[in-house]
């Protein structure tokens, strides 16, 4: 199961909230991520989530995006992580990133 | 250096040059055994040539990588100095983006350099710059927001470029 962010969502992903313009990080989660990652999930597959060939991804659409899967959907840190490979050769920061926020929301979900 | 003392240099190299070729020939003449080495003496040398052959490699590597650790440094300076670099606009912030991302695998990178004398520098401006991509991440589409924080974007930039200026020095001392 893969999902190729400049393919299947755009490739200038915007900010947070839907509210706040197009292609932001929430209107990613719910419409494409947790579908697939749910999917995935089922068929015991890993989901891939190719971030290449994107303008670049604000932090603010990175972490609603997998820290949102935390706070709306009820997932653990270890099973996001576990299950997910980042592909991600132009920005190098990203899985980084997406673990730190995985884990700060959790973090916040769990006080 | 002037002219006179350019070839005032060149004529005492050259002087040098023909005693010493003339020291050899002299004694290649006279002394039989001028050519003959023993093991020992030839070992010696053998030991001494790759000695400074792989001291002078190592020194010259050591300086190939400070200089390209210092040409990354300068390259995200440049990068940090361009005004896309936090559009204070809500309009079309990709190229904000882009060269956030460039910095950001920038610091990566030097991160994971093995150079003792900047990592606490490069630690801090790594921890100056995430909080720079936070607040333009989480602000970007609020124009009034980003106007509001100019200053304090500016205070982030202007506290990593110090910190990279320390680090060109550092790096050579």
């Amino acid at each position: 199961m893969k999902i190729v962010i400049r393919e299947d969502f755009s490739e200038t992903p915007g900010s947070r909230y839907i509210d706040e313009g197009p292609f932001s990080g929430q209107d990613f989660r719910d419409r494409i991520l947790i579908k697939k990652y749910n999917e995935a999930l089922t068929n015991h597959e890993k989901l891939e989530i190719d971030f290449d060939g994107c303008f670049g991804f604000a932090t603010s659409f990175l972490e609603e995006s997998f820290g949102g899967l935390v706070r709306e959907y009820k997932k653990t840190a270890n099973e996001i992580l576990d299950n997910i490979i980042i592909i991600s050769e132009d920005d190098d920061t990203i899985p980084g990133l997406v673990k730190k926020y995985v884990l700060d929301a959790e973090g916040a979900t769990n006080k | 250096m002037s002219k006179g003392e350019k070839i005032g240099i060149n004529i005492f190299l050259g002087i040098i040059f023909f005693i010493i070729i003339f020291v050899f020939v002299y004694n290649l003449l006279d002394n039989n055994d001028f050519m003959k080495i023993s093991i020992y003496q030839l070992l010696s040398i053998v030991c001494t040539i790759c000695i400074s052959y792989y001291l002078v490699q190592k020194l010259t590597d050591n300086r190939r990588n400070v200089d390209n650790i210092d040409k990354v440094i300068y390259k995200l300076q440049e990068q940090l100095h361009n005004s896309e670099v936090v559009k204070v606009t809500t309009m079309d912030n990709r190229q904000a983006l882009i060269l956030q991302k460039s910095i950001s695998n920038k610091l990566l990178y030097l991160k994971h350099i093995k150079q003792e004398k900047i990592a606490d520098d490069i630690q801090y401006v790594e921890e100056q710059f995430n909080k720079l991509r936070e607040l333009y991440g989480n602000h970007m589409t609020e124009e009034d927001v980003l106007k509001s924080l100019e200053k304090d974007f500016q205070i982030i930039i202007s506290n990593i470029d110090d910190k990279c200026e320390k680090m060109h020095i550092d790096l050579y001392n």
